[in-house]
């Protein structure tokens, strides 16, 4: 007996999404649009931007999907186009503004309890992102993408359009950068 | 053993390493108090992250090409069609949001607080969308037309140039008939003009053998 729709693998609904069913493919935008549109809104830290681009990504997702060789790798392909959907639009907004405004950078701080745990505060979460926002883009992305996302290096090397050693670097200097930055 | 690279314990820690590759640091980390402190430091990087990083609310869902558009969709449309139908109709869709923003608060749903915007229902976006696509389709349809028509004079106009040399070969053709007919009944005539003269002249001489 076939699987519900909604049940269906990625791979099996970009299939049907290939062959002109949009119903698959509104599988797939429920499925993962969450996951895009925060993943757009860290990167570019504008919700009302974010919304935006997550459109343009499924609509350019649609309108390429044929170009996707392997039906298994539609998560990373998806985050691929969320990655130059984001910095196109991050180029644009450089443009537009004269100068680009690094903002004071954060001085967050996470500490430590004596039995070695993180001090949970109410405010951990905003020193979290503060931390990270402070991190430069292609670092915050890679970090995002490997410990939040749980993509392979070889995966983010994909996304980001970079070599593996590249990719790898990124994550490495983005943890200790973000350990100094928590103050762990 | 001595220590291993710091990356390695990163990997570790991001779960890049093979079961075996693990197992070996395990083993380094239990007898070494600097990498376990290491370790743990890592460890909690990752674990600040993966609890304090949630993914965002969504001010409400994408809203993608409904279903029906599919039924609606002659099956004209080659695959280049299709594509460019697609597009416009996203864009549409796109639009209708928006009009449809403007139409109930004067600006984009985007642009109002998250409360406002969670007011927009999902009828009333499915109603926007479905009249948006149905506009959409007919203006296709429209241009179809439109289309047709310029594509069915042109042919008209084309079968009436190449028909022209034809037309006035035929004309040329009955008439070099008709003369032709003319030219028989005339020697027909003359034909029998000629045998009645020649009844005429046996009659005068009767005798001759």
């Amino acid at each position: 007996m076939a699987l519900p729709i909604a049940d269906s693998s990625d791979a099996v609904l970009v299939r049907r999404a290939r062959d002109g069913s949009t119903e698959a493919f509104n599988v797939l935008v429920r499925r993962w649009e969450q996951k895009i549109y925060s993943h757009l809104a860290h990167l570019i830290g504008r919700a009302d931007d974010a919304f935006d681009l997550c459109q343009e990504v499924f609509i350019s997702a649609y309108t390429h999907l044929g170009q996707l060789r392997d039906p298994e790798r539609f998560p990373p392909w998806l985050f691929q186009i969320a990655h130059n959907t984001a910095y196109s639009h991050l180029r644009r907004i450089r443009e537009q503004a004269a100068e680009v405004s690094e903002g004071e950078p954060p001085q967050p701080s996470l500490r430590r309890l004596a039995d070695g745990t993180v001090l949970e505060r109410a405010e951990s979460k905003l020193l979290v992102e503060q931390a990270l926002a402070a991190l430069p883009a292609e670092q915050r992305e890679a970090i995002i993408l490997k410990v939040y996302r749980g993509f392979r290096f070889t995966e983010i090397a994909k996304i980001q359009d970079c070599p593996v050693s590249t990719a790898k670097t990124r994550v490495y200097s983005g943890f200790e950068q973000l350990k100094k930055l928590m103050g762990i | 053993m001595a220590c291993p690279d710091r990356t390695k314990l990163m990997d570790w820690v991001l779960e890049e390493l093979s079961p075996g590759e693990a197992e070996e640091q395990e083993r380094h980390v239990h007898q070494c108090a600097a990498c376990a402190q290491s370790l743990a430091s890592l460890k909690d990087v990752r674990q600040a992250l993966l609890k304090q990083l949630v993914d965002r609310e969504m001010p409400s869902h994408l809203v993608f090409l409904p279903e029906k558009s599919k039924a609606i969709n002659p099956g004209f449309l080659t695959s280049l069609w299709r594509t460019v139908a697609l597009a416009g109709a996203a864009a549409v869709v796109f639009l209708g949001i928006v009009l449809g923003g403007y139409a109930r608060w004067g600006h984009p749903p985007w642009a109002v607080p998250g409360a406002e915007r969670a007011s927009m229902t999902r009828a009333e976006i499915e109603t926007i969308v479905r009249d948006a696509v149905r506009f959409q389709l007919v203006q296709q349809r429209q241009e179809l037309e439109t289309t047709n028509e310029r594509l069915a004079a042109d042919l008209r106009k084309e079968q009436e140039r190449a028909l022209a040399p034809v037309a006035a070969q035929l004309q040329y053709l009955q008439s070099a008939q008709s003369v032709v007919w003319k030219q028989t009944q005339a020697q027909n005539v003359l034909v029998e003009l000629i045998a009645r003269n020649s009844v005429g002249r046996e009659a005068a001489q009767p005798g001759r053998p």
